[in-house]
């Protein structure tokens, strides 16, 4: 039914597709209307009888207003960043079409976000918190807006076909191991010489010694290694899957900035070495799907959530 | 978890903690306060002025709070409130159950409520009761200015409501608020005139306000104090032309009874009591007593008033509403006036003809002892007028004009049993009452019915010379009292101020001016009187305040018929019904047009709407876009297959793509005005035009 009734992302939303429904203070607002109008009558009373039309006008009018702000609107979600387990799906909402639309709710999950569009446009950030790993979909969207009286509430659902990837938490292991001092290894190149000092060289390069022996500045040059390579392998880490898996994902991130090349083992699965963006996407998701390939629907991630949100609020 | 669930721990008197965006800010709560203060202003005028008090109390509060120097008001504080403005109410009005001190309750909860309004749904509810609060002042006034005040109240409160529906300033709360409102005129106009005016389904308290007019009983000096204001009576509009100034005098009652001091009204249910027989004797219902013929039509618009009298200029014939007609020729509302009224009347313009034999008898009553020698110079007087009543009253008039009697609106008092005699023949001065009371005094000595009669005369005529001037406007400072005198078979009118004073009912009572006390309470409308331009312009404004309450505050079921009878010959209560969902229809529809209309592309790129009408025309000659093909290359894909149009085809490609994907382009566009977009539109239908 839901997905029946809902758009796909970045088509604008069409008037069969928004709902309307009047809101508790709309029907405060229809007995406040029946309110007065029973003044005007019973005191015979023209300005009530004015005043109780007008109310009325107001509400029938405030709903062409309030569809007029939301139909024709366009919704897209931007992966901004990536996500670990335990940490936060960061998105970006961007919402377009009418020149000027204003208070429209979005919300994904557990999450909500106001927004504006401004000259045909609007976005902005949302964070949908993540305890499990592996591939999502998202829920559908809702947009929803109570402009301008908030006597009505027009919503419509907006299903993004956007799977997410949610990788495992990084975390190394408390003892250092093995495999880590080949990493550091490669954080200095050889040394290829002396140069004068520039303003700006790291101190630790200076060759103080030349310093004292001739009162001339000179920094030593290292030469850019030769990239090591590493393997990382499941087998090699401990504790449990789960650990195993985020020790992996912290030993790629660590890698990655340390600009190594590596590859990865893993039970059943072998990536070659390699590096660049494609690969490190490659490795992370095998290492985020590992043990199920299956896409998940996103409530399973929240019932992960929940229990940790309330542990979280019960700590503040 | 416990603690995690908040709500555990929370009493059942603390509200939910409010997340940061269901909480009001200092926007929304400076515009509810001000909002408050317009309602409350359109109070203040009937209400105490401390009432202010609780608006900036909890005004002041709100804001300590909010710089966290007091805790929120605990429901102790708010109780305490509560409880002290219906105290004050109290005091003020003696009981609670008065509609006064109803609205006046209402008022201080709707102020105080700015105490709990903490979230969203608080500052709507605030601005809902600002509705009745507001609607509860037009039980007091219903006039123009009220109306464009309760406008102003009423768009602020609208934008507060839009404002906490999410506008990000004022400025853009107020512009949401104009288009609302312009919006939603043209289905309020139309459900006002064409709403079925219902009759009260049930009996409401009524405000009992103080009233200023005519009074039940009369001793000298009443009428003295009515001369002091200037606030409107009522207003008459004729269907013919205007009677002369020494012709209005508008008949309200009559007084027959006389203790010595004071005289007083002989009512239905007096004599009733007092003489028997059946209630018709007194008053009939339906068509005047009087057979004269009418010779005055006039619709009156009447001032609030407690009472049921009705003034009518001569005795009363017929009107259009259900009225008593009193047997001394005067006309009874069938109940009190509490909001300004129409009635139209007929009427003959001259005292009443008949009077049976008890009226004439119950007019010559006196008392037994007192003003000896009124008495006697009465029967003196008709001893020279050789019992010929026409004579005797000729003889009174020459006396009161001979005598050195004054006219003045600040006599000495008269205090004892015998003031006719002491104004008589010791201070020689007074106003209508003492005249027209010394008068009745000396014809009832000498044997002549006679009559007290109490209204108005004069009135200032209103209206333009387009409608002619058909239009009186009578104020209180127009009351006077005159006689009738019972001789021939009839009654006649008989004003003895007219030997004293031939001005004012010759012109009406401005003549007055300059006397002391005349208007002595009217302050600066009194100079406003004397300065020709302004008094210009307040007569404009009554006519339009006039106009305003005959067509707006007067817009009853009767003028709903009398407008539909107007436009279609006919009327029909099921008409009414049919119109207001004839107008709901039509507003649908428009509603649906609109919709429909606007949803097809709402937001679809121009460039992208003028490639579709252009592949469309090629799909016709097989040349059609393929599945996912994009515009660009379904374009050149053309090109290569008509050699014959290919430049202007790849030029199309081009400026088709500009136009889509180029965003800076577009941005750039909008920028400077949408040049460089209908430069490329312009370009696009030249090349379409060659194309085919």
């Amino acid at each position: 039914m839901l997905r029946r009734m809902s758009i796909a992302g970045g088509e604008a939303l069409h008037h069969a597709r928004l709902m309307i429904l009047p809101t508790p203070f709309g029907l405060f607002w229809a007995v406040l209307v029946c309110m007065l109008l029973l003044l005007g009558i019973n005191y015979e009373n023209s300005l009530a009888h004015a005043l109780a039309f007008w109310l009325f006008s107001l509400a029938v009018i405030s709903i062409f207003r309030s569809w007029r702000n939301l139909a024709g609107v366009r919704v897209q979600l931007i992966a901004d960043g990536e996500a670990y387990a335990g940490g936060e799906l960061r998105l970006l909402v961007r919402l377009s079409g009418r020149a000027r639309a204003r208070a429209i709710d979005v919300r994904l999950g557990n999450s909500r976000q106001r927004l504006e569009i401004h000259a045909g446009e609007g976005s902005a950030p949302m964070g949908l918190p993540v305890a499990l790993r592996g591939q999502f979909t998202l829920p559908p969207l809702t947009l929803e807006s109570r402009w301008p009286l908030g006597l009505v509430r027009l919503w419509s659902w907006v299903a993004i076909e956007m799977p997410v990837m949610i990788h495992p938490c990084p975390q190394m292991p408390a003892a250092p191991q093995g495999s880590r001092n080949t990493l550091e290894q490669v954080e200095q190149g050889d040394f290829a010489g002396l140069r004068r000092y520039v303003a700006g060289d790291p101190p630790a390069h200076v060759a103080w010694k030349h310093w004292g022996r001739s009162g001339e500045l000179v920094t030593k040059r290292f030469e850019t290694p030769a990239r090591p390579s590493l393997w990382l392998d499941y087998e090699a880490c401990h504790g449990d899957m789960e650990q195993r898996l985020g020790e992996l994902t912290a030993r790629v991130l660590a890698a990655e900035k340390s600009q190594a090349t590596y590859g990865l083992r893993l039970p059943g699965q072998t990536l070659a070495i390699a590096s660049g963006g494609a690969h490190r996407r490659r490795v992370l998701e095998a290492l985020a799907l590992f043990g199920g390939e299956t896409v998940l629907p996103w409530e399973v991630q929240q019932q992960a959530v929940a229990p940790r949100e309330l542990a979280g609020r019960a700590k503040t | 978890m416990t603690r995690a669930h908040g709500n555990v721990s929370r009493r059942w008197w603390q509200r939910k903690p409010l997340t940061p965006d269901q909480a009001l800010g200092w926007l929304e709560l400076r515009h509810l306060f001000i909002g408050q203060c317009l309602v409350l202003a359109l109070h203040l005028l009937w209400m105490p002025i401390w009432l202010a008090l609780p608006a900036l109390l909890a005004a002041l509060w709100r804001f300590q709070q909010l710089r966290a120097r007091v805790p929120r008001a605990g429901i102790l504080l708010r109780l305490a409130a509560v409880c002290l403005v219906a105290a004050g109410l109290f005091l003020e009005y003696g009981q609670m159950l008065r509609l006064e001190a109803m609205i006046g309750l209402l008022v201080g909860i709707y102020l105080l409520k700015l105490l709990e309004t903490d979230s969203l749904r608080d500052g709507r509810v605030v601005c809902g009761l600002g509705f009745v609060v507001l609607a509860s002042a037009f039980l007091h006034d219903q006039g123009p200015v009220m109306a464009a005040a309760a406008i102003l109240a009423a768009g602020w409160l609208i934008g507060g409501l839009v404002l906490i529906a999410g506008a990000r300033r004022s400025g853009e709360a107020l512009r949401e608020t104009c288009w609302l409102m312009g919006l939603s005129l043209p289905l309020m106009l139309g459900l006002f005139v064409l709403f079925p005016r219902l009759p009260p389904l049930w009996n409401v308290p009524q405000l009992e306000e103080a009233t200023t007019g005519l009074t039940d009983s009369v001793s000298p000096g009443d009428i003295a104090a009515l001369g002091r204001s200037d606030e409107l009576a009522f207003r008459a509009r004729f269907d013919g032309a205007l009677p002369a100034a020494s012709e209005r005098y508008w008949r309200v009652y009559t007084l027959s009874l006389f203790d010595g001091v004071r005289w007083s009204r002989a009512s239905p249910d007096r004599l009733q009591s007092a003489l028997g027989g059946p209630a018709s004797r007194y008053a009939v219902r339906g068509r005047g007593v009087d057979g004269g013929s009418p010779r005055h039509r006039y619709e009156l618009l009447l001032e609030p008033d407690p009472r049921p009298w009705r003034p009518s200029l001569g005795a009363p014939l017929s009107s259009d509403q259900e009225a008593r007609y009193l047997v001394d020729g005067t006309l009874e509302g069938m109940s009190s006036l509490n909001t300004r009224a129409l009635l139209k009347l007929s009427s003959s313009g001259q005292p009443p003809l008949a009077a049976p034999q008890w009226m004439q008898r119950l007019d010559l009553l006196l008392p037994e002892d007192g003003n000896l020698r009124a008495r006697a110079f009465a029967r003196d007087l008709m001893h020279q007028a050789g019992g010929d009543p026409q004579g005797f009253l000729r003889l009174l008039f020459q006396h009161f004009h001979r005598q050195p009697y004054h006219y003045t609106l600040t006599p000495p008092r008269l205090e004892g049993m015998n003031r006719v005699d002491d104004f008589l023949f010791d201070s020689l001065q007074g106003y209508c009452t003492h005249y027209a009371s010394t008068t009745v005094f000396l014809a009832r000595a000498a044997g002549i019915p006679a009559r007290m009669v109490a209204g108005y005369l004069g009135g200032e005529a209103q209206g333009g010379a387009a409608s002619g001037e058909r239009e009186l406007s009578i104020r209180q400072y127009d009351a006077h009292a005159w006689v009738e005198v019972f001789h021939g078979g009839r009654w006649h009118r008989f004003d003895p101020t007219a030997a004293v004073a031939p001005e004012r009912i010759a012109q009406g009572a401005l003549s007055l001016q300059g006397q002391p006390g005349f208007m002595a309470d009217a302050g600066l409308r009194a100079f406003t009187l004397n300065n020709s331009m302004l008094r210009d312009l307040r007569r404009q404004w009554e006519r339009f305040e006039y106009r305003w309450q005959r067509s707006v505050v007067g817009f009853r079921l009767e003028q709903q018929r009398s407008l539909w009878q107007r436009m279609f010959g006919e009327f029909r209560w099921e008409w009414l019904v049919w119109g207001v969902l004839g107008l709901l229809a039509c507003v649908v529809l428009v509603g649906a047009v609109l919709v429909l209309w606007s949803g097809r592309e709402v937001t679809t790129h121009a460039g992208v709407r003028a490639y579709r009408r252009l592949a469309k025309r090629l799909e016709r000659s097989g040349l059609g876009p393929g599945p996912g093909e994009a515009p660009g290359s379904h374009l050149r894909r053309v090109a290569r297959l008509q050699p014959e149009n290919v430049k202007e085809l790849l030029q199309l490609s081009e400026v088709v793509e500009q136009w889509i994907y180029n965003d800076d382009a577009q941005e750039g566009a909008s920028h400077a005005g949408g040049s460089s977009s209908r430069s490329m539109r312009r370009q696009w239908s030249a090349l379409c035009r060659k194309l085919s």
